[in-house]
């Protein structure tokens, strides 16, 4: 990813054109939580990926989840596309999900397995307002449907809904993480997962 | 100071992974702090690239993808543990072998606890990395040259579980060195550890190695195999920096001309059985002994383990993760505590 990529597509700028090379001259979302001051560091988290390895990728996190499961599943982003992929085939494992503006979720045609699979998704600011993220929410929100009528559960939480604002994709590493934690957290407390 | 409980970490593990600390029935590893950051690298430009479009996920919303821009490149992954009860005067920075990761030195690969757990557990500040271009560290195709990956059989020879020859696809008709400590069960598991390398990047690697030690020492550094080449460089770079150097089976040794620069850091170099034997092992401990005359002659201070020597048999290259890696380690934290850098 070059550098203007994330900064114009996990709603940490405002949209395409927001980044620029000069600090001074890029335009975040207004009250962005996102460290900008550490952008630079962010992008050395990057490593390359492919677009043709997603059965791969599901295979193993079956494995993972044969090894160390039941358990709860913390997804984010592309993980979300796993995740409920993974949990179609391990209802019986995967006792709750909690699943972090998932780029889609899993098939609809099997969202009734997870009818005993508690799940939260979770939205951060702006995602209304960005065309691409405001889809992947519909997409979301299509399957949450889907649980739902399989009778399912399905906590939806838009972060700004209940006061928490200008969280960006990246709501794990902005200022404001350890708040969003406690709203995982709590969600988790309720449903009988933690003592 | 915070107290973050790993013991948390290893019950979730309960009754799944038998070699788990808790498993073994050891103390909770109790720590004041855990973190990692990324360190190194630069900034790269790509122009000239037509502009895609891209779906990342099937059936997801299309993406524009411009490949022109900046790019970050050659940045190194550190995660660094630091025990609530400090032993180590200084961190302890241990660095992998090459087509490896931090891993090495992490879990065994038949799930027994490794050497980072090891040192922590001994209350030495832990910075464990990936080096340029492997794990977490990630990677761009701006290397020049192939990335390697190794045939399953590969370093059952070259890591002398078995001696030239011993590899078969079919288990039963492998054969081991007599007396091999390596979890040759686990073998299939160890593989996986493997990642892509490069025969190009040793100049970005030292030059991360540098910005981490520059960041965080001064400091003793542990290095295997590969790393032994980035070890000497990096200390013979920052000779004020690296107090002490623990190599283990060092494929390469220091640049002799600098052998000067770097006599007031002790060094203990260590290898495991077979090696004097092994063809290829045979002229790389001999390289390294030539080595540690030429840094003794110059008033260096080198200490040349050869395990069997020492009375402990049947150490594979990868001796952190041999089934008796404990006693191994306990080799080296003695020689750190005999040189005062611990508790």
């Amino acid at each position: 990813m070059n550098y203007a990529d994330p900064f114009e597509r996990f709603r940490i700028g405002d949209g395409e054109g927001s980044w620029n090379a000069d600090p001074a001259k890029r335009r975040e979302l207004p009250g962005s939580q996102f460290p900008v001051e550490a952008y630079d560091n962010y992008m050395k988290q990057a490593v390359p990926r492919w677009l043709s390895t997603d059965k791969a990728v599901v295979d193993a996190y079956v494995a993972l989840v044969d090894k160390v499961c039941p358990c709860v599943l913390l997804l984010h982003s592309q993980g979300g596309a796993f995740g409920f992929r993974v949990a179609e085939q391990r209802p019986d494992k995967v006792k709750a999900i909690v699943a972090i503006e998932s780029t889609t979720a899993g098939d609809v045609g099997k969202a009734a397995a997870l009818k005993n699979t508690p799940t939260l998704m979770l939205f951060g600011d702006y995602v209304d307002q960005h065309p691409r993220w405001a889809t992947y929410k519909k997409i979301d929100l299509e399957y949450a449907a889907a649980m739902r009528a399989g009778g399912g559960t399905v906590d939806v939480i838009n972060l700004p809904d209940i006061g928490i604002k200008g969280n960006s994709h990246m709501l794990m590493q902005d200022k404001n993480n350890a708040e969003i934690a406690d709203v995982i957290q709590t969600w988790m407390v309720g449903k009988g997962l933690v003592e | 100071m915070r107290r973050l409980g790993l013991a948390l970490l290893s019950m979730f593990s309960l009754g799944l992974a038998a070699g788990s600390a808790w498993g073994q029935g050891k103390e909770p590893i109790l720590l004041r702090d855990m973190g990692s950051f990324h360190v190194g690298g630069r900034v790269i430009e790509i122009t000239g690239q037509p502009i895609k479009e891209i779906v990342f996920t099937p059936g997801g919303v299309p993406a524009k993808m411009d490949p022109n821009g900046k790019y970050q490149v050659e940045q190194m992954y550190v995660q660094y543990f630091l025990p609530q009860n400090r032993k180590g005067r200084l961190p302890l920075l241990m660095w992998h072998g090459g087509g490896l990761t931090g891993v090495t030195y992490e879990t065994t690969p038949d799930g027994r606890e490794g050497w980072l757990n090891y040192f922590i557990r001994k209350g030495w500040d832990t910075y464990i990395s990936d080096a340029v271009e492997r794990g977490r560290a990630g990677w761009t195709d701006t290397f020049k040259g192939d990335a390697l990956s190794l045939p399953l059989g590969d370093p059952w020879e070259r890591f002398r579980i078995g001696p030239p020859g011993s590899w078969n696809d079919n288990k039963v008709q492998r054969r081991t060195y007599a007396g091999v400590q390596f979890p040759i069960e686990a073998y299939e598991q160890f593989m996986k550890q493997g990642v892509p390398r490069w025969l190009t990047t040793d100049d970005q690697i030292v030059a991360a190695y540098i910005e981490l030690v520059d960041r965080v020492c001064p400091c003793v550094v542990m290095v295997h195999s590969q790393s032994g080449t980035f070890g000497y460089r990096v200390l013979e770079a920052r000779p004020d920096k690296v107090k002490a150097l623990v190599a283990v089976e060092p494929t390469v040794g220091g640049d002799r001309n600098k052998v000067e620069s770097i006599k007031t850091t002790p060094i203990l170099v260590v290898y495991g059985d077979n090696a004097k034997d092994h063809p290829r092992w045979s002229k790389i401990r001999q390289g390294g002994i030539d080595y540690a005359a030429v840094l003794k002659s110059a008033g260096g201070s080198i200490d040349v383990v050869d395990l069997p020597e020492a009375g402990i048999k049947g150490n594979s290259h990868m001796m952190m993760m041999d089934k008796n890696n404990n006693q191994v380690a306990d080799l080296i934290q003695k020689w750190l505590l005999d040189k005062g850098l611990a508790q």
